[in-house]
């Protein structure tokens, strides 16, 4: 090997670090990622609604956001990954998973996630828990919501960096249809 | 009279057998050829041999063309026709290219390169997939989710402030006065 080809192949070692370092840097190690498969036994029922969202098809779903929204596809590629779980309950179901998601959640602020919306109500429970480990930006954010109709149990943990701020700005423009339409 | 002559519209008495035949003469010209036949004996034997050849055609039995006869006959035509078009326009073009106009076609080529980038070259509009389309109307969903959930949520907050007190406040005032009048004259 000559001197020349000696230095190209230690920078093109030298850049293949950084890149090779980052993507190998798994969705399970970022601090907001919440593992469902906490809740197998907690829910005991089937999803009716499953959707795991990370890397490739992440990057594909916020390139086809920049046709139509510059801040949604600047807000996407911040994130890491967006996971949804929905089932299908009947009441009692619900009554008896909001008696266990209760104590999940808690759990959860124990760990170092902050409760930052708890509401408890005749048809309606929700628990929105924020991951924030650096205390300069959201890193994850974990919903809980068990509603009042048969298919309105749902999971929603978003992994990366978030503003929620624009959760909460972009989210109004989308229309929230029943699950089924997915 | 020669069969040979020329008939009175200056057609020779010989391209008249036809005609005769199909009876398609004039009265003068009709006579010009029976008498050339009554004079002329090989005028006399070609009509023979004319009349003999069209009564065999007429005694043939009629064959029936196939269907696509006529359309098979135009496509050969049509291409016939392009292929004569196209040997034009070739032949055409050579002559330009050879003449003094070969500075102005070069020029004229150029525009038309031009206007044929910006026409076509544009930058197409992205096209998206229907993987990524799919996860970008659940990933809308997924926010718009969290986002109602969050608005609820803050009415419920607003609620549960309120509740407690202002509404439970009116009412133990409200509970006051009517059960106890003297606490009323205390509003007074």
């Amino acid at each position: 090997m000559t001197h020349r080809q000696f230095l190209l192949a230690l920078l093109i070692g030298l850049l293949a670090i950084p890149a090779g370092s980052a993507s190998a840097q798994r969705i399970e190690d970022y601090p907001g990622y919440f593992d469902f498969r906490q809740l197998e036994d907690v829910v005991g029922a089937e999803t009716t609604l499953e959707v795991n969202f990370k890397g490739a098809i992440l990057r594909m779903a916020a390139e086809a956001a920049r046709i139509e929204d510059d801040t949604l596809a600047d807000m996407l590629l911040k994130l890491r990954g967006i996971q949804v779980r929905g089932y299908s309950l009947d009441r009692s179901a619900r009554k008896a998973l909001e008696d266990r998601i209760g104590p999940l959640a808690s759990q959860l602020a124990a760990d170092g996630w902050d409760r930052v919306v708890r509401v408890r109500d005749d048809d309606e429970f929700v628990e929105m828990l924020i991951r924030d480990t650096t205390g300069e930006r959201v890193e994850g954010m974990m919903v809980f919501v068990i509603g009042g109709g048969d298919n309105e149990t749902v999971f929603v943990n978003i992994v990366g960096e978030i503003d929620p701020e624009d959760i909460g700005r972009l989210g109004r423009r989308f229309r929230i249809g029943a699950l089924e339409d997915l | 009279m020669n069969w040979s002559d020329t008939t009175s519209s200056g057609r020779p008495v010989d391209e008249l057998i036809e005609p005769y035949l199909d009876g398609a003469l004039s009265p003068d010209d009709r006579q010009r050829v029976l008498t050339a036949a009554a004079e002329d004996r090989e005028f006399a034997r070609q009509l023979a041999v004319a009349r003999s050849i069209r009564e065999a055609l007429h005694s043939m039995p009629s064959v029936v063309a196939p269907p696509d006869l006529v359309p098979s006959v135009m496509r050969v035509a049509r291409k016939d026709r392009r292929k004569q078009l196209l040997a034009s326009i070739e032949e055409r073009f050579r002559s330009i290219t050879t003449s003094g106009l070969r500075p102005a076609l070069a020029t004229a080529t150029l525009v038309a390169v031009i206007v044929a980038a910006g026409l076509f070259g544009r930058p197409a509009q992205p096209t998206v997939s229907p993987e990524a389309q799919a996860a970008l109307d659940q990933i809308k969903w997924t926010l718009a989710l969290v986002s109602e959930v969050t608005e609820r949520s803050t009415t419920h907050i607003r609620r549960d402030v309120l509740e407690p007190h202002v509404v439970g406040h009116m009412q133990t005032v409200a509970h006051d006065v009517f059960e106890d009048p003297r606490a009323g004259s205390k509003l007074n």
